[in-house]
Parts: C-alpha cells; structure tokens; sequence
C-alpha cells in the first residue's frame, strides 16, 4: 500500500479526489465523517440494520456523485444533503423488505449550505429557545427537526415521518406559533 | 451544565474539543441521553467542527464503524449494472435477482445476436420455397388429404401445404430457440454463475422459474417479431407460444431425471420428430392446429406436474452435475 497522500487535504479537496475515482480519498472522508453521520442517522432512525444500509448508500452515492460538488458550502452539509435523503430511501425500503431499494434519486442530492437557521442552533442551549423547544410535542418537534435541521422539504419530510405533506405543514405552522408565544 | 465527569468511558478522557462544545455534551450526545434541544445544537454544529468530529467518533463504536466501512470498499468494487440492469432495478426488481439475470447466457448481446441470425435464416428459407408469396396462405384447419374432394379444392389445399411447408423451417425452429436458451441457463458448463447459484441460500425450483421465465420471455420477442417478416399470416406467432412453452417445460421436467442439456436435447428432439412426422405426412397444419395446440397444452401441464413434484429431485441433479 503506498503511503496515504490524504492525510493533509481538506474535505473539499477529498471530494473533488474522489470525483476523480480516488478511493483511498472516500476512505479518509468515511473515517472523518461516518461518526456523525452515523450518530445523526441513529437518532432519526431506531433500526440499526436501515441506519448501517443509509451509511453505506450516502458513501456509495458520494463516490458516484463526488463531481456534483461545486466547492460551495460545508462538504458536511453536503453529505448530509445525501445521507438524509439515503436514510429515507433506506427507511422505506426496510418497510418493504422484499421490494428493492428506491431508484437512485441522488442526482437531487441538495447542496446545503449552512443555514441562518443553524446559526440561530448553536445558541439554544443557552438562551430561552431551548426550554420552549423542550415544551413543543414530539410530534411538532419532529416536524421542526425534519424540515429546519434536515434540510429536508416539505414532502421530504412527511415521507420520513411517515404522514401526509399537509400535516407536516399544518405541524411546522403550529410549531412556530407555539415558540413565537413562548419566546415572546 | 455539565462537566467532565460525565464525559463517557473512563479510558477515554474528555479531548480537548473545541471552545464550544464540552466533552461531556458530545458523550451525552452519542449516547442519546441528551435532551432534544441541545442534542440539536450539538448536531447543528458537530457536522463542521473538525476536532468535534474526531472527539465523536472516539465514543462511538468503533467495530460498527469499521464494519460498514469494509461492506461499503466491497461494494465500490463490485461492478454497476448495465442500462437494463438499472431498468430493472428502476421496476423494483431486487438487486439478487438483477446479478442472477444478468449472468444468464441467454440474455447476452451475443446470444440475442445469434437468435436473430437463426431466425433470419429460417426466414430466407420461407422465400426461398415461396418467393412468389403464399397463395391463399396456411389454414389451420389443414388440408383434407383423401378426402371426396372437386379438383379445385384439391388445388387449394395442395398451396396451403406448400405454404406450410414453405413456413416449417422458422415453425420448427422458433420453439427450439426458448428451449435452447433455457437449457443454457441450467448447464454447468455454459452458466458463468453456475456455482454461486449452488450456493446460493435459493431453491433450485424459485431459481429455474426466475431464469425460465425471463429466458423464454426475451427470447419470444424476437421470435414473434420473426414471424411478422414471414410471408404467412399475422397470428402465425401465436400458435407458436404454446409448443414453445410445452417443449420447455417438458425439457426441464425430463432434465430432473437426465440432467438440464440432456433433457433439452431430448425435448428439443421431439418436437422435430412430430414436425417432421406432420411434413411429411403432408399434414403440417396439424401440429399448430387445434390438435396440436391442445397436445402442446396437455405436455405443458403434464411438466409443470412432474417439475412441483420432482423439483428436490432437480435441486440433486444440479448438484450432482457440479461436478465437471
């Protein structure tokens, strides 16, 4: 095995190498960013063997789709990006065993940049919107998570939960309803 | 809120991550014992966070990870499906079944190539016997040979055998061109993935009808568009389907005795016994008439009888037949 020429390049630069059909670049990416990945999927998703197949999918999507990185954006919403969308495909798959797994769709795999809405994440623990978040109901909770912190869209987000588009609307509108009361 | 005394397993202290984020959060975080809220903004700033990343995975489990990662090498090595492959797939056709179809002889560019040639061949032979097309045309109801018959109608029946005749050598062929494709997909010398079928954790019987099926189906299509370059009649191809199938399936059930090539060559050696038997009886209609359609109807159900019955018996034969 030649020595690793992966270990000083960025994630972008990673990227655009396994564009290039580098494996040993897929393989210093997946070491750098399955933990999370893996962690995020798991706690959208109580089955360890569909959050195994999502992991592997969103890395085998990223080896075929590297290119489609235009070097805007954190490589890791990127991969989000994929791998959330990889957990839905999977997810439904599961649900359905003996049917094959959903066409590839990654060609939609956004590119996410980091969001104000992030921005406004990384201080909930210590301001006053951490404890309103706590008082929603879990299923509003979840609709907020699926559509603010996934990414994801409306119909992206009711194939998740499993519940039809309007009511992840109808859930996100009475979410902030209920954070603007509690905020303000 | 929390301090270092919480962070995970002892013999791994808390890293110094970054300013942001304690390691006491991200042990709570991986897992799971956070409150919502603030595993999400755990999660909302991890994912950038380079030092956070490495601190993560250090609690996570590491076989799990290294696990994943040996399945997703393996899988960039394996090779992607072709165009008909991802159709398939694209109909929700399981990736197994794809790979098996795949390694089928019968469903090569090749093999496919090779029909169309046989088949053309047949054809020519039609134009060849009948290069002024065919005069009142094939009946299936057949000519009444000996019968009390006016001159005319003697006439009129002697250009619907010669029609028929013109039309035998792609009416015998077209049945053997299924048969030999199936046969194929069993041989162990002719099967690429003849030992991982072996292998594989499926039933000889779900196997064969996985494989017939696709085999017999790919291969009537150019069968049938043959027949619409035949100088015959449009539903030539139709009283084709059933002793096509019936010589299939009576292949495959002789093959749980005598082994899959053996009881195609068998079958296949039939079917030119009982045309050339009708040719030269001068009453070639018969076998694609009435008579022989329900002969071919009572064959078909006769084999797939002998296959539910007999098919551990086929699972043995392949697998005596691992052998050369």
């Amino acid at each position: 095995m030649t020595p690793d020429h992966t270990a000083d390049l960025d994630d972008a630069s990673l990227l655009r190498a396994v564009g290039r059909g580098d494996e040993q670049a897929l393989a210093r990416l997946y070491d750098r960013h399955a933990g999370w990945l893996l962690v995020r999927m798991q706690r959208r998703c109580a089955s360890p063997d569909t959050v195994d197949q999502a992991l592997q999918d969103t890395f085998l999507a990223l080896w075929r789709h590297a290119r489609r990185y235009r070097g805007q954006g954190e490589v890791s919403a990127f991969i989000w990006g994929i791998g959330i969308r990889r957990l839905i495909d999977a997810a439904r798959a599961d649900a359905r065993p003996r049917r094959a797994e959903q066409a590839s769709r990654d060609s939609r795999a956004a590119e996410l940049v980091q969001s104000a809405e992030d921005e406004v994440l990384l201080g909930i623990e210590y301001g006053r919107l951490g404890p309103a978040l706590t008082q929603l109901s879990p299923e509003l909770r979840a609709a907020i998570q699926a559509t603010v912190l996934d990414g994801l869209s409306m119909a992206e987000a009711a194939r998740l939960l499993g519940v039809p588009e309007g009511t992840v609307k109808s859930r996100c509108h009475r979410a902030r309803i209920q954070l603007r009361e509690a905020l303000t | 809120m929390t301090g270092p005394g919480r962070a995970g397993r002892p013999s791994r202290p808390a890293q110094p991550a970054c300013a942001q984020l304690s390691g006491g959060l991200l042990a709570g975080y991986a897992s799971g014992a956070l409150d919502e809220a603030t595993a999400w903004s755990v999660e909302a700033h991890v994912p950038g966070c380079a030092p956070c990343r490495t601190a993560l995975a250090a609690r996570l489990d590491g076989s799990r990870l290294e696990r994943n990662k040996s399945v997703l090498l393996t899988r960039l090595a394996l090779p992607r499906p072709g165009p008909v492959g991802r159709a398939l797939r694209w109909c929700r056709v399981p990736d197994h079944v794809v790979t098996l179809l795949s390694a089928t002889p019968a469903l090569r560019r090749s093999w496919l190539a090779g029909v169309a040639l046989v088949l053309a061949a047949a054809i020519g032979a039609a134009y060849l016997v009948a290069p002024d097309g065919l005069a009142g045309g094939p009946a299936l109801a057949g000519p009444a040979v000996g019968g009390p018959a006016t001159s005319g109608a003697t006439l009129a029946a002697a250009a619907a055998v010669r029609a028929w005749v013109a039309l035998m050598p792609y009416l015998a062929i077209a049945p053997l061109v299924p048969l030999i494709a199936v046969a194929a997909a069993f041989s162990a010398r002719l099967d690429p993935a003849y030992e991982l079928a072996l292998a594989a954790p499926v039933s000889a019987l779900w196997l064969l009808l996985v494989r017939a099926t696709a085999v017999v189906a790919v291969t009537l299509v150019p069968t049938a568009v043959a027949a619409l370059a035949l100088p015959g009649p449009w539903w030539l191809a139709s009283v084709l389907l059933l002793p096509a199938l019936a010589v299939c399936a009576a292949a495959l059930a002789a093959g749980t005795a005598v082994g899959p090539v053996t009881g195609a060559v068998g079958a296949g050696a039939a079917w030119l016994a009982v045309v050339t038997a009708a040719t030269v009886a001068q009453r070639p209609a018969v076998a694609f008439g009435p008579a022989g359609q329900a002969a071919a109807a009572a064959v078909l159900l006769a084999a797939a009888a002998v296959l539910a019955v007999r098919r551990d018996r086929f699972e043995s034969v392949r697998t005596r037949r691992a052998g050369p």
